[in-house]
């Protein structure tokens, strides 16, 4: 199987994560921001997992749930679709706009930081006391968030989400999530995702529709 | 979300299981208060049901089962303008062009899906604005064959030539 992504893409940690977590030897292929790879669609999207050539996963959770389903590390549960569902439905799109948003000089980081707010008080609350989001192991759910609010590490918006916070550290003490960050953010840590130049409203909006 | 409510419903008899109580949380179905999300509900109505088939074959076959089922809840469901819906259909169409169904060599889950998210964006199209998704359209009038699939859902008219193409 082949990861192909483009550089510093951050949604490409997770499935780096579920398949060192699961052992299975994947290759990496960076390719320019905006190849268009799965010919069917018809904007670019990546990263994109290919499961044999010219069969491509353009659904990053879904990438990362076959890694854990087809080696046995866990089953379907309800638990886990719905923190999948409410990863991509809720917390992706609202995380896009906090990281757009940020470069935008003439954005009020305010307005998005409150929409972000309720869904990291989520995620903080059911983290209370928890090692793991669903049960007492690693799962795809752990996965899929960790790769999504990672980048806020940055912005030092997760400071005041003491669960969140250590539940990433403790992520972090694994080699599965300590190479793929490493790869990822070129050692840098979240602070690579600090875009420095300034994008137009097209990009952004390109850049929204494509997750 | 009467629409949304509707769907789970029908998809419930068609599985041959209870649906239960279908609330709204802002936007988000939740099913007895607890189980929420679209797709986690209808994935929760299958495992009820036992009709693991719907779930493909592999673990594969899920996953890709899964890819068109958040597919449809964020690239679908989300659309805000006509351009957008216009690029989601011509890419079910190019994705069908070479197949029968979503996922594997029978009905899944993906299609299920997929079905209730166009049925009233193709019910609304001409005959000739139809014959463009000719792949979508020939998917779409082979699932609505089954009356259990259609439920409440009206069967969709193609042309003739359409349907020998």
């Amino acid at each position: 199987m082949k990861i192909i992504s483009d550089r510093g893409n951050f949604q490409s940690i997770k499935i780096l994560i579920a398949a060192k977590t699961s052992c299975i030897d994947v290759k990496f292929t960076v390719v320019k921001p905006n190849e268009m790879i799965v010919p069917y669609l018809t904007e670019h999207k990546l990263p994109i997992l290919e499961v044999k050539p010219d069969k491509y996963l353009f659904s990053v959770n879904a990438a990362v749930r076959l890694f854990f389903t087809s080696t046995g590390i866990e089953s379907n549960s309800v638990e886990i679709d719905e923190w999948l569902e409410w990863e991509n439905s809720q917390l992706l799109p609202c995380v896009l706009s906090f990281l757009f948003g940020m470069v935008e000089p003439n954005t009020k980081n305010g307005k998005l930081e409150t929409a972000l707010q309720p869904i990291l008080n989520h995620l903080n609350l059911c983290l209370h006391n928890r090692k793991y989001i669903v049960g007492d192991k690693l799962s795809s759910a752990d996965v899929a968030i960790f790769g999504t609010v990672y980048p806020l590490m940055m912005a030092l918006l997760l400071k005041d989400f003491s669960n969140i916070t250590s539940w990433i550290q403790r992520l972090l003490t694994t080699s599965a999530f300590q190479d793929a960050v490493f790869l990822v953010t070129n050692n840098e840590g979240p602070s690579c995702f600090k875009v420095e130049k300034a994008l137009t409203q097209e990009e952004i909006d390109a850049a929204l529709r494509s997750w | 979300m009467a629409a949304v409510e509707k769907e789970l419903r029908d998809v419930a008899a068609y599985l041959g299981v209870p649906c239960g109580k279908i609330t709204f949380n802002e936007l988000v179905p939740v099913l007895n208060g607890k189980i929420k999300g679209l797709t986690t509900i209808l994935k929760h109505l299958t495992r009820e049901s036992k009709n693991t088939f719907l779930f493909g074959n592999n673990a594969e076959d899920q996953a890709f089962i899964d890819q068109w089922l958040e597919y449809r809840v964020t690239s679908i469901n989300t659309c805000s303008n006509e351009k957008e819906l216009s690029n989601r259909l011509k890419e079910l169409n190019l994705y069908l062009s070479d197949k029968v169904y979503f996922v594997g060599n029978h009905i899944t889950l993906a299609d299920v899906s997929i079905y209730h998210a166009v049925h009233g964006i193709l019910a609304d199209m001409t005959y000739s604005e139809k014959e463009n998704l000719i792949h979508l359209s020939r998917w779409l009038d082979n699932i609505q064959q089954s009356s259990e699939l259609r439920q409440s859902l009206p069967l969709l008219p193609f042309s003739k030539t359409l349907l020998y193409h």
